[in-house]
């Protein structure tokens, strides 16, 4: 590629300026604040455009510097070149509100599009930052350490990204943040699910507290309820014993009421004895009636004598009987216990009160009875209500379980996230993985192009570039090997050309491009000089150097192989 | 002879917590099926068939009250069902004993029984769940018995864990019809003849699409059934072709307007496919504001021409990183990767 002409529309101090480019190394020679880089501004404009910066940076950035003196709305220009045999006019509207551009194919007419890359591809595929890295060399007012940093800076960029115009660190930065957002939202999303996983838990526990406390019901129902079966047990034992005994009495008669009693209470012995006794008893009767008078004397008197020890044996065992029973009922009841004491005092009293008592004493066990049942049957509908409360509880609280279970199962929500990170993750890794491929694939072919120019450039004085394991920047001499910092300033100024003049070459697959010098080689001695411009004349088509020093064109002059160009 | 085929009711179940609508969703399932009850009043169709999973897990006693009252409300209506996976038939569950009012039969046991109608010349066969799950197929071997009755088998499962079963030989089996349950969505296996009747309200995101229930006929020896739709609201997919001209607020635009446009009851999953401008971004997290938005998802590619990059790159790390990742056979995750490296890459690269 190479620039024919430019039209400066309006550019910064220029209006309706044209000027003309030819092969080789075309010459710009002018004095301070004759407007040197403004042009130089503008041909980087025309190429890649120029945004304009916000903020605090838009006090000096390149729109406002280039924005037109007069007439600052017309900011605008056009460029021709040739590549490829054909001949393109490129034409820029710079201005913010109206920014516009076009490329036009003047040998066949067609448009073609700068958005869509046309303009690249005529540049050989060099961005702005990889011409500014490598072709367009500005000013530099680099002191020697400073360079030596930005060599060194250089050439790991270059490790980097194969191409200085790519920021590999910066990129990975920028998928590096991406992915802390990523992971952010994810946790956010985690901690909702979990703050709904412990809303549930928390009814869980509710439920299962509420169940825990039914089942403490239902025990203790369970266990009144026990009690007052017992209780109703044993009254009805009372009640049935009482009655029993009534019976007896009633077909015995009352006279017999007291042995009738001894015989329920002392079971087969009394009985059979008293029994044996009364029949004793009879039969003396009848035998003192019937038998003539002085054998009473001798056999009813000690058979009466005989049946009143016996029934009065057989009642004081029965009394024991109903003592050691009383004593045992009142350890169990309270309420009852007053209207039963004292039974055993009034025990020896006559038939009828005793009778009384009895009646008044079953009477009290009937009520008592009664009262248990109604509890008994109270309890019993508590305790069905407890336990069906109780089972509802506990099938709730296993629905609930079985909801944290499935809530836990399907996870929490995130895998569009998960995936959105672990794309992230690819993103970086790949681009490392690239970069270093792309570094080391060429790498080789950078070195040897490197090396090859400087000693092009040097007459043979300095054969090698190239990096040592530290990644420090060596130069070989035929003799020994310097690191960067022990050569002199010239000669680190001419690694610097001949690493961007490689790095170039590569970038744009050995394509021409213009190279574009300002004042590049203030630094340079008078033989460096000759030297680099000789070098530019045999190896580029086309350069364009601005210069505030009569030596360049005194060089060429001397090359006899340029004109002088002036505006 | 008309009769109604419902399944998976899932009462109980509160789907989309978390979701503002979700605090009405749990009420919804039961208001639908009670307006289900009352529409078998209303048309006095003879038969409910329920194919299990009327309740979402164990029934509360209160819950087999309130179902078992609204039962009571059919006057002609004959309702029998079976238990699901869901609400299995336990040892200490509460349906054990239950007393169904006289026109429910609850077909509870683990074998296959049937119950017979003879003034609707119907028998309805079918079994209960005892288990959480049933590996082994036990319709296989079912067959209705040959009396001249109109036999319908209610069946619930048709997956590995429930009740595994061949469509050719259940329908071989020669029952009149075959009421299935379980699968959430409403199918027709075998027309006039075998269909899930799908759950009656959906039940998460995963069921898109109508829910209802189907209403058949049979006469003459022929069954017609035909899909009735009754959910209360739907999930449904929206999805949004994007191009390089779309932006956040455009993609925004065109889910409020679908959502007007086709009910804002609706539960949409939104789902952004196609290209998109590398400089924007889909602010998928604030969708959720412009209606019942479960979810949305970006499926958005960046409007690289991944090809003309590469060559314009060659061999550098853009032009190696597309060769690296990009390909035909690329995973959705590499695809993302490539999108994200690619865009990260010129970003910096000030392009």
């Amino acid at each position: 590629m190479k620039i024919l002409e430019i039209y400066m529309k309006n550019f910064g101090k220029f209006s309706d300026r044209r000027i003309f480019f030819h092969d080789g190394i075309n010459l710009l020679y002018g004095k301070n604040e004759a407007g040197k880089s403004t042009i130089y501004a503008f041909l980087r404009a025309m190429l890649f455009g120029i945004e304009k910066a916000r903020g605090r940076a838009a006090k000096s950035d390149m729109y406002n510097q280039c924005q037109p003196w007069e007439n600052p709305g017309y900011f605008a220009g056009s460029m021709r070149f040739e590549s490829g045999g054909k001949i393109f006019r490129l034409e820029r509207n710079f201005h913010s509100k109206e920014k516009r551009v076009s490329l036009i194919c003047e040998t066949d007419g067609e448009e073609l599009s700068v958005e869509n890359g046309d303009l690249t591809v005529l540049l050989e595929g060099l961005s702005a930052d990889s011409y500014d890295n490598t072709f367009f060399i500005s000013q530099k007012g680099a002191s020697g350490s400073r360079l030596a940093g930005e060599l060194h800076a250089y050439m790991s960029n270059l490790e980097h990204a194969g191409d200085a115009g790519i920021d590999v660190k910066g990129a990975l930065k920028l998928l590096d943040a991406r992915r802390r957002q990523a992971e952010a939202e994810k946790k956010k999303v985690q901690e909702a699910a979990r703050e709904r996983m412990k809303e549930q838990q928390a009814r869980l526990d509710y439920v299962a507290q509420e169940e825990e406390r039914l089942r403490d019901q239902e025990a203790e129902c369970e266990e009144r309820l026990r009690k007052v079966e017992e209780e109703r047990a044993e009254a009805g034992r009372k009640i049935r014993a009482q009655e029993s005994r009534e019976k007896a009495c009633q077909t015995q008669g009352a006279r017999a009421r007291e042995t009738c009693l001894q015989r329920e209470e002392d079971g087969s012995f009394p009985k059979k004895g008293v029994a044996a006794v009364l029949v004793l008893g009879i039969l003396a009767l009848l035998g003192s009636l019937l038998l003539p008078g002085d054998w009473v004397k001798y056999v009813a008197v000690p058979v009466y004598a005989c049946v009143v020890v016996g029934i009065l044996y057989g009642v004081r065992r029965g009394r024991g009987q109903d003592f050691s029973d009383e004593e045992a009922f009142q350890g169990e009841t309270e309420n009852l216990g007053d209207s039963v004491k004292g039974e055993a005092g009034r025990a020896e009293a006559p038939g009828r009160a005793e009778d009384r008592e009895a009646e008044r004493i079953a009477e009290e066990w009937r009520s008592r009875l009664e009262r248990l049942s109604y509890q008994a049957e109270k309890l019993r509908g508590r305790l069905e209500h407890i336990r069906v409360e109780r089972r509802e509880k506990q099938a709730l609280r296993e629905n609930l379980m079985e909801n944290l279970r499935e809530i836990s199962e399907e996870g929490d929500g995130t895998g569009e996230l998960d995936r959105e990170i672990a794309a992230l993750r690819l993103a970086a890794s790949s681009i490392e993985e690239a970069s270093r491929e792309v570094y080391s694939q060429w790498e080789g072919r950078l070195n040897q192009r490197v090396s090859q120019i400087l000693e092009e450039l040097t007459a043979g004085r300095y054969t090698k570039v190239f990096l040592n394991e530290d990644l420090q920047i060596c130069i070989q001499t035929p003799e020994r090997i310097l690191a960067i910092w022990q050569v002199s300033r010239g000669t680190m100024e001419q690694v610097y050309f001949a690493l961007r003049m490689a790095a170039g070459e590569i970038f744009t697959g050995g394509e021409q491009v213009p190279v574009i010098l300002d004042e590049a080689f203030a630094m340079y001695d008078e033989e460096r000089l000759e030297q680099t411009l000789r070098w530019l004349q045999e190896n580029k088509e086309q350069v364009i150097l601005f210069t505030c020093q009569e030596r360049e064109g005194r060089i060429l002059e001397k090359m006899q192989s340029v004109d002088g160009g002036s505006w | 002879m008309r009769f109604f085929h419902v399944a998976d009711v899932h009462l109980g179940a509160a789907p989309d917590q978390g979701f503002p609508w979700g605090t009405r969703r749990k009420e919804e399932i039961w208001d639908s099926f009670r307006r289900l009850i009352a529409r078998a009043e209303k048309e006095q169709v003879d038969l409910l068939l329920i194919a299990g999973d009327l309740f979402h897990r164990q029934p509360l006693l209160g819950e087999l009250k309130e179902v078992n009252y609204l039962f009571s409300t059919l006057t002609r209506t004959k309702v029998v069902f079976i238990v699901g996976n869901h609400d299995y038939w336990r040892k200490d569950s509460f349906y054990g004993g239950f007393p169904w009012c006289e026109n429910v039969t609850c077909l509870d046991s683990a074998r296959c029984r049937r119950v017979v109608f003879p003034e609707l010349g119907t028998a309805v066969y079918g079994l209960s769940y005892h288990s959480r799950e049933i590996q082994e197929p036990l319709y296989d071997s079912i067959k209705p018995k040959q009396d001249g009755l109109f036999s319908v088998l209610l069946a619930h499962g048709g997956d590995g864990q429930h009740i595994p079963f061949d469509k050719r030989k259940l329908l071989a089996s020669g029952f009149d019809y075959i009421a299935l349950g379980h699968i959430h969505k409403p199918q027709i296996l075998e027309r006039n003849r075998m269909a899930y009747a799908g759950a009656l309200e959906p039940l998460d995101k995963n069921d898109c699409g109508p829910h209802g229930f189907f209403a058949g006929e049979y006469q003459d020896g022929r069954v017609r059934i035909t899909f009735v739709p009754w959910a209360a609201r739907d999930y449904r997919w929206l999805e949004i072709r994007t191009d390089e001209n779309s932006t956040d607020f455009s993609v925004q635009r065109q889910i409020t307007e679908y959502v007007q446009e086709n009910g804002t009851k609706h539960i949409y999953r939104v789902r952004l496919e196609g290209f998109r401008d590398p400089a924007i971004t889909f602010q998928t997290e604030k969708y959720s504001a412009l209606g019942n938005i479960i979810e949305a998802v970006d499926h958005t590619e960046p409007a690289y021409n991944f090809a003309q990059l590469k060559e314009e790159h060659g061999e550098d790390v853009i032009g190696c990183l597309i060769g690296k990742l990009g390909g035909p056979d690329m995973d959705d995750i590499q695809k993302k990767a490539l999108s994200y490296g690619v865009w990260a890459l010129l970003e910096v690269s000030g392009r």
